[in-house]
């Protein structure tokens, strides 16, 4: 199950779609995760914050749109 | 993913240098962190573009070094003076990206209601920006801006990048075969900080430039083991920076806007050219401002630079790079001969 949440991370983060330009595909990028609750979406604050309530490491993922 | 809280960040604005400090060349690049800012581990290694450039990355290391991390979390804050190297280095010299006076037209978010991809600052920027500065001042480059996160490849070291920090191969006669690294090793520990992956490698190497040893702590067949590297001034001299996107502007600052490729041993023989010369090849000419010194001064793709400044060993566009920006000051004008056509010729550029 794991894997398959990482797959998913990767190809979402990876995924490319040649016939639009990049504007687009950052605006894509965030329509498809901002609401996925897997992830907190370009807001540190609230990721530290999130980290300190439950206890847990954060991952922080440092990703351009490609 | 369930044990941790992740977060995207797709640009560098606004992004806190004090804590975040990684190689910044990377275009997927991880922090594992405590809610306290202590840094767990990095993960996100490349030395190449293309096809290249996912080999040192894997599922399954980037798995296993999550586990390693969810090791560390549990066992912390018992273990936080372990960790104390792997901590950024308080001295950075502006807060955020966009507080440098050389990127003072961003903003500190993304402007999402107009240009966004233009509003971004990339993470490659922060170190552009402070080799701009340097050089702009008249400095020369220091040799850890010049040659950052080099890979223990360097050393003759392979790591596999379906593990977190296991060595798949070790380089006949290399310092790290005289020290008797072995495939297999498990890399636990470097300079006293926990290793759970290649980028918490290079983050060592980084930071490591005095010559001397450089003590691994390896687990081999589940027993403990010290290997010890005897590292020499240069030892990282030969560390390839010719595919970071950043050293396009030390191609400005120190070749003009070349970029040279090394000659393979039939274009040698066939240009007359001796073992232990150089010869380095322009593969490309920059053709607009700042990068088209090298064209102004008539170079061409194709022309084969056997003297550059002064120098003539062989060596790569990388180290040639190097031991220009590292020596000599803007503003100084170099001398270079080349090959074309069979004739030998001579330009002269001015270093940026």
């Amino acid at each position: 199950m794991k894997r398959l949440l990482i797959v998913a991370m990767v190809g979402s983060l990876g995924a490319t779609e040649p016939e639009k330009t990049r504007d687009e595909m950052v605006h894509d990028d965030r329509a498809a995760l901002a609401e996925n609750e897997a992830w907190v979406y370009n807001d540190l604050v609230k990721g530290f914050a999130e980290a300190e309530k439950t206890k847990k490491p954060l991952m922080v993922i440092h990703r351009c749109i490609p | 993913m369930r044990q941790f809280v992740g977060v995207r960040v797709i640009q560098a604005n606004a992004m806190d240098l004090s804590l975040f400090q990684f190689d910044y060349d990377m275009s997927f690049a991880v922090h594992f962190l405590n809610a306290d800012r202590t840094v767990y581990a990095r993960y996100g290694s490349r030395r190449g573009n293309e096809e290249e450039a996912d080999d040192e990355m894997s599922l399954e290391g980037l798995a296993e070094t999550m586990n390693g991390v969810l090791a560390l979390h549990a066992a912390y804050p018992a273990n936080k003076g372990t960790l104390v190297g792997k901590q950024p280095k308080v001295d950075v010299s502006f807060p955020v990206p966009e507080k440098h006076p050389l990127l003072k037209k961003y903003k500190s978010k993304l402007d999402y209601e107009g240009k966004v991809t233009g509003s971004c600052i990339h993470c490659h920027q922060i170190r552009d920006t402070s080799r701009r500065a340097l050089r702009d001042s008249g400095d020369v480059l220091p040799h850890k801006l010049l040659t950052p996160y080099p890979m223990p490849s360097v050393l003759g070291i392979e790591m596999d990048p379906k593990t977190a920090a296991t060595v798949r191969e070790v380089a006949p006669k290399s310092l790290a075969a005289k020290a008797g690294l072995a495939v297999g090793d498990v890399v636990v520990q470097m300079r006293s900080q926990p290793i759970l992956s290649l980028a918490d490698m290079q983050w060592v190497l980084h930071h490591t430039s005095e010559a001397g040893a450089l003590t691994l702590k390896v687990s081999r067949g589940g027993a403990a083991k010290d290997v010890i590297l005897t590292l020499a001034e240069d030892w990282d001299q030969v560390s390839d920076i010719g595919w970071r996107v950043s050293t396009w502007d030390l191609r400005r600052m120190g070749l003009g806007g070349m970029r040279l490729v090394e000659l393979s041993q039939g274009e040698r023989k066939s240009l007359g050219i001796m073992a232990g010369k150089l010869g380095l090849r322009a593969k490309n000419v920059g053709q607009y401002g700042d990068h088209a010194v090298a064209k102004k001064a008539g170079m061409k793709i194709g022309d084969v630079i056997t003297s550059f400044a002064g120098l003539d060993d062989a060596m790569s566009e990388g180290v040639l790079i190097k031991a220009v920006l590292g020596k000599r000051k803007r503003g100084e004008k170099i001398l270079l001969t080349y090959l074309r056509d069979g004739k030998e010729k001579t330009a002269e550029i001015r270093l940026q």
